[in-house]
C-alpha cells in the first residue's frame, strides 16, 4: 500500500498517476490545503478563474472517480517497523510507502516569545519530550482534536495541566528556561512546559516528530524526491522551490514515476 | 572513532576530551533517526560520540538543562562548545565539530 498524505494538487496528482500504474494507493486528508485560502485561481492551465475551494474539491473528486479511498483524519505520528504505522486522530494506517504532500512548512506564526524558548520549555512533542516534565506544571496550546490527544498523553505524565488557546496568549516569559506565560487578559500563569498544538498538527511538528529532516526551505530531499526515511517521499509546497499549483502538479507525477519505476 | 556509552559515573571524564554527547531516549523516534547519522560520523571523523539515555541518567539530563530529545552538545576539556536539539543532518554536526 502507498499512502499519500495531502490531499492538494500535489498528492492528488501524485495518487492520479500512481493508480494509472495500477498502485494500490490510499490519500488521508486534513482538508487544510493552502488553496482553501485562495480565494480564486487564474493562472493554471485549462480551468479560467476558479474558487480555490472549487479546485482543491475537483482534485479530490477526480480521484474518488477512480476508486481512489480519501480518508479525512489527521496524521499525528510516523512510526516504523517492517513498514510504515501512520497515527492518525481516529485510526492508525499501514503502509509500506509513504508520500508527503503536506503543504508549507513552517506555515504558523510564533506565539511573542515561543521562538527564544524551543527546547527550554517549549516543546512540539509529548511523547518525545513528556518526561522531562514530569510533575511538573504543563500547559497545552491549541483545542483541536491534536492537543487533546497531546493532553490525554501528558494526563499519566503530570496531574497539573493548565489548557490555554494561542489567542489566550500575549507573551511567553522565562529566563534561561520558560517560566510563565502572560495571557491577554494581564494574568500570568505559571509554567514549566508548554507543548504547542495549534488548531491542527503542523507539517513542520508531524515532520519533527517523525524523524524527518527538515530546514526552513522544507522537507529535505535527495534527487529521487526521497526523504531521509527510505521509502517516505515528499512533493509539492513541503519540498523547497515555487509555492505554486503547476509545480505542485508536477512534483507529484515525477515522485509518482519514481516509484512506479523502482518497484 | 568510537561509540561510547556514557553514564553519570564516567561523564566528566570522557567530556574532558573533544567529544559529541547525544541525549536520546529509546522511545523518543527522532532519536533513532539521528542516531545512524552520529554512527556515519563516528566511521568518518575523528571525534566520540558518547551516548546518554535519559531514562537511565535522568540526573545528567538535568544538569545540562535537557529538555527536549534529541539534543546532541559538542564538549571540549569539559565545556560545552555547541549545541543542537533536535534532529540534524550530518553537515550541521561536521559543522558543529569544526
Ligand atoms: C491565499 C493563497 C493564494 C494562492 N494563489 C495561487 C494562485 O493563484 N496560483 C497558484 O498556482 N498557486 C496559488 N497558491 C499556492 C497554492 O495554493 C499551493 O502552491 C498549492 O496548493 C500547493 O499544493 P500542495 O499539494 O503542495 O499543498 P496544499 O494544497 O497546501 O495541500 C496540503 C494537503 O495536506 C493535508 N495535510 C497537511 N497536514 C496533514 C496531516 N497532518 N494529516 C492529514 N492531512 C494533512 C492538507 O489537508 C491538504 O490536503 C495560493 C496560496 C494561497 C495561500
Amino acid at each position: 500500500m502507498i499512502t499519500i498524505i495531502g490531499a492538494g494538487p500535489a498528492g492528488i496528482s501524485c495518487a492520479l498517476y500512481l493508480k494509472r500504474a495500477n498502485k494500490n494507493v490510499q490519500v488521508i486528508t486534513n482538508d487544510k490545503s493552502a488553496l482553501c485560502k485562495a480565494k480564486y485561481i487564474e493562472n493554471y492551465y485549462g480551468t479560467g478563474k476558479i474558487i480555490g475551494k472549487e479546485l482543491y474539491n475537483n482534485g479530490i473528486k477526480s480521484i474518488q472517480e477512480l476508486d481512489i479511498p480519501v480518508i479525512k483524519d489527521e496524521i499525528i505520528n510516523i512510526q516504523y517497523n517492517d513498514s510504515f504505522i501512520l497515527e492518525g486522530i481516529n485510526n492508525n494506517y499501514n503502509s509500506d510507502i509513504v508520500v508527503l504532500a503536506l503543504g508549507k512548512i513552517n506555515n504558523r506564526t510564533y506565539i511573542k516569545g515561543e521562538e527564544k524558548f524551543i527546547g527550554k520549555g517549549i516543546s512540539y512533542c509529548a511523547t518525545c519530550d513528556g518526561f522531562f516534565f514530569k510533575d511538573k506544571k504543563i500547559a497545552v496550546i491549541g483545542n483541536g482534536e491534536y492537543a487533546n490527544k497531546e493532553y490525554e498523553y501528558l494526563k499519566n505524565i503530570s496531574s497539573n495541566i493548565i489548557r490555554l488557546n494561542n489567542d489566550d496568549i500575549n507573551e511567553i516569559i522565562g529566563t534561561d528556561k520558560v517560566t510563565h506565560i502572560n495571557l491577554k487578559n494581564n494574568t500570568n500563569v505559571e509554567v514549566d512546559g508548554i507543548f504547542i498544538c495549534d488548531d491542527t498538527i503542523d507539517a513542520n511538528v508531524l515532520c519533527l516528530k517523525s524523524g524527518i529532516l527538515t530546514n526552513k526551505d522544507g522537507v529535505v530531499i535527495d534527487e529521487n524526491y526521497q526523504t531521509n526515511i527510505d521509502n517516505i517521499y515528499s512533493c509539492g509546497d513541503l519540498i523547497p522551490g515555487i509555492k505554486q499549483i503547476s509545480k505542485a502538479v508536477n512534483d507529484g507525477m515525477l515522485v509518482a514515476n519514481i516509484i512506479i519505476s523502482r518497484r | 572513532m568510537a561509540i561510547i556509552n556514557g553514564n553519570k559515573n564516567n561523564f566528566k571524564e570522557l567530556i574532558n576530551n573533544k567529544v559529541i554527547v547525544d541525549f536520546y531516549a529509546d522511545w523518543c523516534g527522532p532519536c533513532k533517526m539521528l542516531s545512524p547519522v552520529l554512527d556515519k560520523i563516528s566511521e568518518e571523523e575523528n571525534i566520540d560520540i558518547v551516548k546518554i539515555n535519559v531514562d537511565n541518567d535522568p540526573e545528567l539530563a538535568k544538569e545540562y538543562g535537557i529538555m527536549s530529545i534529541p539534543t546532541i552538545i559538542v564538549f571540549e576539556n569539559g565545556e560545552e562548545k555547541n549545541k543542537n536539539i533536535g534532529l540534524c543532518s550530518k553537515q550541521d554536526i561536521k559543522d558543529m565539530i569544526k
